[in-house]
């Protein structure tokens, strides 16, 4: 007797699968990484369902939350189309520079005072002092050129469109020139830290003595900064309200218009769109390009909502956005690519980014050096897990593996 | 590749079966069929190793290729295996795939249409190997469609048609006028169906093709200068065997394939409008119908359901898509159609395929507006949907004085719904008959030619 | 020249056995058609792995053949699944990729916090010599089994066309299964040079993160050619061995000069693409397809 697996395509796809699946993945990747942190780190598993459990419900998360579904949404619409942007890292990144280059140098100027005359200005509205003095000992202070409404959404525009732009090239490339976009736009989002970089040390650098040289930017406007909803979180209104607004325009983009049909079409069945007479090389491209934008955006809310300033990239796996353009990858998936289910994919993956940190802060108890182990190594774990697990049982939604028995 | 449902296998009076190709290889028998199935970026060395279970997988590849050489001295073919495949012409890479199943240790060579594209001078040379490899000890299964290639070389001729047996016969014994009696079958004298109403075709010309040249995908000529015009109110049926650049044709009518010579025009505004290679996108915004081949692959979207394989086409939607028009649309077409279905939104996959085919028709129907281009339209239909099905067709012919491309290997249909019956054989148009004058008899014989 | 010019040039031999074996494991192994995305997660735990392993068993050598079982082993199983499974070679990349992130940390953070020590080879001009022609050795040797073995010529076909290849006589998942681990050895072995012989320093967590992804445009801007990658393995390892020389030689910025090798793998993938070397070095046909017959056994 010798027995065989064999795997089918399902005429119908598994019932309920599209909600099975990814909880079964959960508790089976938790699980799993359960182990490894035990057996690997001695981190007892208590402490890991706890720190889950505690993240679950911690407004701390808010944040990462509204970011990963604002990203979710932005990936889910290329890979609707199997247009794979492994890129939302490197447009985040331009988006952040190009807010910071409204925020900086657009929107306000700077008014360069001597430390007697600075009084005057400290308590002058619509004036804000950087804190440190400038190389020549006098201080800087930024005064707005704009209404403080207007530099926002033109930070936002300008983000959006240096998103659009990162990705339009590997779009093009993939349209035109049949490259694969997974490999240039990772490729492209190192290119991008680098760029950061650069522009941190270079054109954007600050002008007092602490930021100047030390790869620090200036710090925001506190009139050009995102309102927080409350001290418990970094969350903002602004970051929730473009969350909304964003996850509806797609919603209704991707359900409603011939152009998102065609983009989910084109996933599975690009022939059927060329025999209509439909430009695939176009929807491609504008996958990519809007992917691009909308991750473009999420540099606003990072540089304006949170960070206030740009600050360089010590180690390349150490970049500003916490790698959050991967870890939307996660989300994506998670969702099984229907945009209803970004948000609950993305509630779920903050959690575990979350619980990460509360993991960290738990293990100072344990001995045998595990509280060494970053939070964000014991994301990785988290992550890790979750995300290898649901790919492989992904394929039971659409695929059926039975057992044969062969008589030999 | 396929594995039986049912029947039995015999090689050398024991009972096998096969579930891979290389099960087949390794009791002899090899198959080369229309398709190189070779890897364009390896060797002819390399892809001939690849099947030879007795060298090792570190054998030196250079070391093999004098062997190699030497094989396909004996077998007649002269090709450097040094020789990256992509290099070769479709003639050359057919020989190579011979004396792959040649060096296979094949005692049975299954040649599935493998010569049929082949010039005639390279023919002859096959010919003479086939001889030679029978003369041998070895037995040969030539499939073709082309009766006097079999009588040419074959020594017995066996018949199927539509799947079944009908017979076999010893060569010398027969003409060519038998062989077609058995292809055809009973039918071939007289009509089976009962011709739908002619049309009186106007002098409006709403396709135009001329001189048209396309290649295939294995590097020849498929369509060889074809000129064909259909005017409104007009069915031009094209009667062939498959494989005779009918596929080809159709695709560089819709922009699908590129022209090499030639100019497709299409009626706009009054005049004709030039759309050779502008793409298909042009030539369906022009009121084009198009019922593809492969209409699985190329014709519905299987994930999504039926509202959304309607409102998929510029034609039908544009910019937002208002649902409750589209479902309008769809609940009509189903009734019209009498498509099974429990919804309109029911994914497409879910469907029988005849009751897909039924969507795709309703659907291109609907959109037609001057001319419906159709490729075997009624294949996955049952007898009764099929006959319907043509008198929607031949009613729009009639009453909105559509025209309509009909390509078809069913040659009931063509007699069927035809005003006008062409006869493409080997890329060309070869005669061009008013419907009511054409004789079945001479068609046929057209065809297997 | 002088010879501390000499050493200069040569002290380039670990770097550059570390960055060449990563990228020629890399290319071996995308030519059997597998997207290989998990590269920099592997050489990530490769380098916690040699660290460990080094440290305990007291020699160096010890820890790169740690190193090159633990990722031989990943090998296996993303070639397994990528070629039994009809998933995504992306999605399993990438999750392997984060899992190996995590369990660097977890296999070497610890041991870290506890020990200050590391065990590395030996640094001197002898021994940079003997990283550059061993690794030339075995990139040769990679070359020869790609473009003159029956095995070779299997696993390019099974990048080109699986099916095809299968019909042809190819075992596709035992092919693919020799790539991924003959793949992954060397991106071990890679991996445990970068860390005891480049950079031999107490480990901290993240390291060698980010220089999976250096070997994987090493290779691309080569076509995953052995031997051209030694070019460009070359190149891209004098860049940032030497970057601080060259910054002073041509006045770029230290960024600048780091975002290089990413800008040249660009630059080359559109190259192979639109030009006649598109036959020689263009990636595999199939890579990152699906590899699925309708019904199948596992």
């Amino acid at each position: 007797m010798k027995m065989r697996l064999i795997v089918t395509k399902r005429v119908k796809p598994l019932k309920f699968g599209g909600i099975i699946i990814p909880f079964l993945s959960i508790v089976v990747g938790i699980f799993l990484a359960t182990i490894a942190l035990y057996g690997l780190a001695r981190v007892p598993p208590l402490l890991v369902y706890g720190a889950i459990g505690q993240s679950l419900i911690s407004p701390q998360m808010l944040q990462t939350f509204v970011m990963l579904t604002i990203l979710g949404v932005a990936l889910i619409i290329p890979f609707n189309a199997a247009v794979w942007n492994i890129g939302a890292e490197g447009q985040i990144i331009w988006g952040m520079i190009m807010s910071a280059f409204i925020g900086l140098t657009v929107a306000v100027r700077y008014i360069i005072v001597s430390p007697s005359d600075l009084p005057k200005y400290t308590n002058m509205p619509g004036m804000f002092v950087l804190p440190t003095p400038t190389v020549s000992g006098a201080y800087a202070v930024e005064a707005l050129t704009m209404n403080p409404g207007a530099a926002i959404c033109l930070m936002l525009i300008v983000a959006g469109i240096a998103g659009a732009v990162w990705a339009l090239i590997a779009g093009l490339m993939r349209a035109y020139l049949d490259i694969d976009e997974v490999a240039t736009t990772l490729i492209m989002n190192y290119i991008a830290y680098y760029a950061y970089n650069y522009i941190v040390y270079g054109p954007l650098q600050g002008i007092t003595i602490s930021t100047s040289g030390f790869g620090l930017s200036n710090a925001l406007h506190p009139a050009l900064r995102f309102s927080r909803i409350s001290t418990a979180t970094t969350a903002t209104w602004e970051g929730v309200a473009l969350m909304i607004a964003i996850f509806v325009i797609a919603w209704f983009v991707l359900r409603q218009t011939t152009f998102g049909l065609r983009l989910r079409i084109l996933g599975s069945n690009p022939q059927v769109l060329r025999a209509a007479g439909i430009n695939v090389r176009k929807y491609i491209v504008l996958a990519l390009t809007i992917s691009g934008a909308i991750a473009g955006l999420v540099g606003t809310i990072l540089f304006a909502g949170n960070l206030y300033q740009l600050i360089k990239i010590k180690t390349i796996t150490t970049p500003p956005t916490h790698n959050i353009g991967y870890t939307a990858i996660l989300v994506s998936w998670l969702s099984m690519l229907d945009i209803r289910g970004v948000p609950i994919a993305a509630y779920i993956v903050a959690s575990l980014f979350q619980a990460g940190i509360n993991l960290q802060s738990s293990l100072g108890g344990v001995s045998g050096g595990s509280a060494m182990i970053s939070s964000g190594a014991l994301t990785y774990v988290l992550i890790g897990f979750v995300l290898t697990t649901f790919t492989v049982l992904r394929v039971f939604a659409e695929y059926s593996i039975k057992v044969v028995r062969e008589g030999r | 590749m396929y594995v039986p449902d049912s029947g039995e296998i015999y090689v050398n009076g024991k009972r096998v079966i096969f579930t891979s190709p290389i099960d087949a290889i390794r009791h002899g028998i090899s198959l080369v069929s229309q398709i190189p199935q070779l890897i364009g970026s390896l060797t002819i060395s390399e892809n001939i190793i690849l099947g030879l279970e007795r060298f090792g997988m570190m054998t030196n590849i250079r070391r093999v290729e004098n062997y190699i050489r030497e094989e396909s001295e004996e077998v007649g073919i002269k090709v450097d295996p040094n020789t990256e495949v992509w290099k070769l012409s479709y003639t050359q890479k057919q020989l190579v795939e011979l004396l792959r199943a040649v060096m296979l240790g094949a005692k049975v060579l299954m040649l599935d249409e493998a010569i049929t594209f082949l010039p005639i001078r390279e023919k002859r040379k096959f010919y003479k190997f086939m001889r030679k490899f029978a003369s041998q000890g070895g037995s040969v299964i030539l499939i073709t469609h082309k009766i006097p290639e079999a009588l040419e070389v074959a020594d017995r001729i066996s018949v199927l048609r539509r799947g079944k047996y009908v017979g076999t016969v010893e060569t010398r014994t027969v003409t060519i006028d038998d062989v077609r009696k058995m292809m055809f079958g009973e039918r071939s004298a007289q009509i089976t169906y009962e011709r739908l109403p002619t049309s009186t075709p106007d002098d409006k010309v709403v396709l135009d093709v001329r001189d048209l040249w396309v290649m295939g995908d294995y590097g020849a000529f498929s369509v060889k200068g074809v000129k064909l015009q259909v005017r409104a109110g007009e069915v031009l049926g094209i009667a062939g065997v498959a494989g005779n650049g009918q596929l080809e044709l159709v695709q560089a009518i819709m922009g699908l394939r590129k022209v090499s010579k030639g100019r497709v025009a299409i009626l706009a505004n009054g005049g004709l409008k030039d759309v050779t290679n502008k793409g298909t996108g042009k030539v369906r915004s022009l009121g084009i119908g198009y019922i593809p081949d492969e209409p699985l692959k190329f014709g519905v979207s299987m994930e999504n359901n039926i509202e959304e394989n309607l409102a998929m086409l510029p034609a039908i939607a544009k910019g937002i898509i208002k649902w409750g028009q589209i479902r309008g649309l769809a609940n009509k077409l189903i009734n019209e159609f009498k498509v099974v279905t429990p919804s309109s939104r029911t994914p497409v996959k879910l469907l029988s395929g005849g009751n897909i085919m039924k969507v795709l028709v309703a659907r291109e129907l609907s959109i037609a507006k001057k001319l419906l281009v159709a490729y075997n339209p009624t294949r996955a239909l049952d007898e009764v949907t099929a006959v319907m099905v043509r008198k929607i067709i031949k009613e729009k012919v009639l009453k909105e004085r559509l025209a309509v491309l009909l390509v078809s290997e069913d040659l009931d249909e063509i007699f069927q719904v035809s005003d006008t019956i062409a006869v493409m054989n080997s890329g060309r148009i070869v005669k061009t008959f008013p419907a009511e004058k054409a004789e079945r008899e001479q068609v046929e014989k057209l065809m297997v030619m | 020249m002088d010879a501390g010019l000499i050493a200069i040039i040569l002290g380039v031999g670990p770097a550059f056995a570390a960055y060449y074996l990563t990228a020629i494991g890399h290319g071996l192994f995308e030519k059997s058609g597998i997207l290989n995305l998990a590269i920099d997660g592997v050489f990530t735990v490769g380098v916690a792995v040699a660290y460990v392993a080094a440290l305990f068993a007291g020699a160096a050598v010890a820890g790169s053949v740690a190193a090159l079982v633990v990722a031989m082993a990943f090998g296996l199983l993303i070639a397994y699944l990528a070629t039994k499974l009809p998933i995504s070679h992306g999605a399993i990349g990438l999750s392997i990729m984060f899992v190996g992130y995590g369990l660097a940390a977890l296999i070497a953070v610890p041991i870290r916090s506890q020990i200050n020590a590391v065990v590395s080879y030996p640094m001197n001009v002898g021994v940079d010599v003997a990283f550059i022609i061993f690794s030339i050795v075995i990139g040769v040797l990679v070359h020869y089994m790609l473009s003159r073995t029956k095995l070779g010529a299997a696993i390019r076909a099974a990048g080109e066309n699986p099916h095809a290849a299968s019909s042809l006589g190819v075992n596709v998942l035992r092919v693919r299964l020799i790539a991924g681990m003959l793949g992954y050895a060397l991106i071990g072995l890679g991996a445990s040079f970068y860390f005891l012989a480049y950079t031999p320093a107490p480990y901290s967590e993240g390291m060698g993160m980010g220089q999976g992804w250096i070997a994987f445009a090493i290779s691309l801007s080569a076509g995953r050619h052995p031997i051209l990658t030694i070019l460009s393995a070359l190149v891209f390892a004098e860049l940032l061995y030497n970057k601080f020389v060259l910054q002073g030689y041509l006045g770029l910025s230290v960024h600048i000069t780091k975002m290089i090798p990413y800008l040249a793998a660009l630059v080359a993938m559109v190259i192979f693409m639109v030009t006649p070397l598109k036959r020689k070095l263009a990636p595999p046909r199939a890579l990152g397809k699906i590899y699925f017959k309708e019904e199948r056994t596992v």
